[in-house]
């Protein structure tokens, strides 16, 4: 198989036997998941489960064992500032923009490993979200829950990323932000990033995915096609039981 | 009358600008470590001894010789963070606060020792002393220089802060030190770059406190540098504008009770304006800038 080949089979994301603890707290254990190249793939489960320690420790940001690659290449010891730079972001659980700073300057620094391309980026994403761009010199602490959470979305998309880990982007929205959110999740699709979604909304999240992974106590419990896990009695029962 | 109040102003806003420059150098290493350096004053200690070293020893211009000496002490603070402060990065803080107080010592030994127990003079040029006089108003050159010092810094400071990458990473890391890493950023080059101007700010206003004084002794730094503590204190810890309000509200505080205590009770205008400050701090807990959430 020659190098190039290899490259475009390879899975954009690959987690191999991860594991999260946090002292004598372990949050995942052994987890194996793939993101293959243009996919949009949920990882859904329970509050507590170890979905955001996963995603955190995916990015280096929580303390993590196991092996991490990105398009076959082994990346387990590249530092968070070294994966942004190869292409790897996330969007954190509670948003976390800085709401001392500016929108303007929130995406600037979004930019900072993408310096060249910045402009058109930023460009690219004030059309996708008016709502920034009306308060792009606003403080974003000042910005509605919304606001915030397209805000922080578009920081992590100005470094240009090939892969994106988005954590629970529509938690506490009013339904047409909602709705916006997940346009833009789908939009993704076109630029050709693929994603790793978190989402308490799993049917809609397994709506806008092609595959899905089902994680409770720290470990992988089930995994197929959204289809299949839309359909799935099991998971209806674990997630949909009392609503449903 | 008038000439008396303008007179004792520029008095408190030249005493204030040096605070502030300190405050702002603690400031800034505590708002992305959350973490007061108390090896600050030795930095300003050092900035006197390598003027003393450039200018009497080695005979350089007095100009050449001060700037030498704030790059030397930007210089320095980078070299500590990078031998002392690293290798304790994500200890606890005690640890850090520990490391802190170790350097102080360390380097007090060392001033004592190897350089010498006693206040070494300054030759400070005379028209860098001298006073003008303009209508009853005695303006010192060096107030003049203390002030455009200040208001030079306050003003390089804000540009970097607010359009340099590196400037804007430090202030998200103040909020959010793991979050600014996840935009590419690495967390050694805020740290090093927040220690960097921390060090030349407490070069700044070491030049500043030895010009006044003329000399240089290897406890000089202890006192500014616990009053610049208490002017950060009092601005709100973790906020920069905060730290400069402190640093000039105290400067304030204390050419006030220097004009308006009567002599007996002078002796006691550290511990009145300590008291003032306390009672703000009462009332206003987090500072007078400080938000609840900027403090870690
Ligand atoms: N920083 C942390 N320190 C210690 N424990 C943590 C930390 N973050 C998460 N945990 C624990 O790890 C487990 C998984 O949490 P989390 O990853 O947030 O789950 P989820 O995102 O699926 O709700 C929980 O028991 C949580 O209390
Ligand atoms: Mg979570």
């Amino acid at each position: 198989m020659s190098a190039s080949e290899k490259h475009t089979t390879d899975p954009a994301l690959e987690l191999r036997g991860v594991t999260i603890s946090y002292g004598a707290i372990r949050a995942a254990r052994s987890v194996d998941l793939t993101v293959g190249a243009g996919e949009i793939v949920t990882l859904i489960g329970p509050n507590g489960a170890g979905k955001s320690s996963t995603l955190m420790g995916t990015v280096g940001l929580a303390p993590r064992g196991g092996a991490v690659l990105m398009y076959g290449e082994d990346v387990s010891n590249a530092s968070t500032e070294q994966l942004v730079r190869k292409g790897l972001t996330l969007s954190p659980e509670g948003r976390r923009i800085f709401g001392n700073l500016s929108v303007a300057e929130n995406l600037r620094l979004g930019g900072a490993t993408a310096r060249k391309t910045a402009g058109e980026t930023e460009e690219r994403l004030l059309d996708a979200f008016p709502k920034l761009r009306a308060r792009y010199g606003q403080q974003a602490g000042t910005l509605s829950g919304g606001e915030q959470q397209m805000l922080a979305i578009a920081r992590a998309l100005m470094s240009n990323p090939s892969i994106v880990l988005l954590d629970e982007p529509s938690l506490g929205l009013a339904p047409k932000i909602v709705d916006t959110i997940f346009e833009t999740i789908e939009q993704l699709r076109t630029w050709k990033i693929s994603v790793l979604l978190v989402e308490q909304d799993i049917e809609r999240a397994l709506e806008v995915s092609d595959r899905g992974y089902v994680m409770s106590h720290g470990e992988i419990q089930m995994t197929g096609t959204s289809n299949e896990l839309l359909t799935n009695a099991n998971l209806k029962e674990m997630f949909f039981g009392e609503n449903a | 009358m008038s000439e008396l109040v303008a007179q004792q102003v520029l008095n408190a806003l030249a005493l204030g600008g040096v605070y502030a420059l300190l405050g702002l150098g603690l400031a800034m290493v505590f708002s992305v470590l959350g973490m007061i350096n108390f090896a600050h004053g030795e930095l300003m200690t050092f900035t006197g001894y390598a003027l003393i070293f450039l200018s009497a020893t080695l005979g350089w211009p007095f100009f050449l010789a001060v700037f030498a000496a704030f790059a030397v002490a930007a210089a320095s603070a980078a070299l500590i963070e990078r031998v002392a402060f690293r290798p304790v990065r994500g200890a606890s803080l005690t640890t850090m606060l520990l490391t802190t107080f170790a350097i102080s010592s360390i380097l007090h030994v060392v001033f004592q020792n190897f350089i010498s127990p006693r206040p070494i003079a300054v030759a400070i040029p005379d028209w860098l002393t001298s006073t003008a006089q303009f209508s009853g108003l005695r303006i010192g050159m060096l107030q003049c220089i203390s002030l455009g010092v200040t208001v030079v810094a306050l003003i390089g400071l804000t540009v970097f802060l607010r359009f340099s990458i590196t400037g804007l990473a430090m202030r998200a890391a103040a909020q959010d030190f793991s979050i600014t890493r996840l935009m590419g950023i690495p967390a050694n080059r805020v740290i090093v770059t927040a220690f960097a101007i921390s060090g030349l700010l407490a070069g700044l206003s070491g030049f500043l406190w030895v010009a006044q004084r003329g000399s240089v002794d290897p406890l000089m730094g202890f006192v500014p540098v616990l009053k610049a503590f208490i002017a950060v204190v009092l601005g709100g810890l973790g906020s920069l504008p905060g730290a400069v309000l402190g640093g000039f509200l105290l400067g304030f505080l204390e050419v006030l009770l220097r004009a308006m205590l009567p002599s007996e009770l002078l002796p006691f205008r550290d511990a009145i304006s300590l008291s003032i400050i306390i009672t703000i701090l009462v009332l206003r807990p987090n500072g007078l800038l400080g938000r609840a959430e900027a403090v870690r």
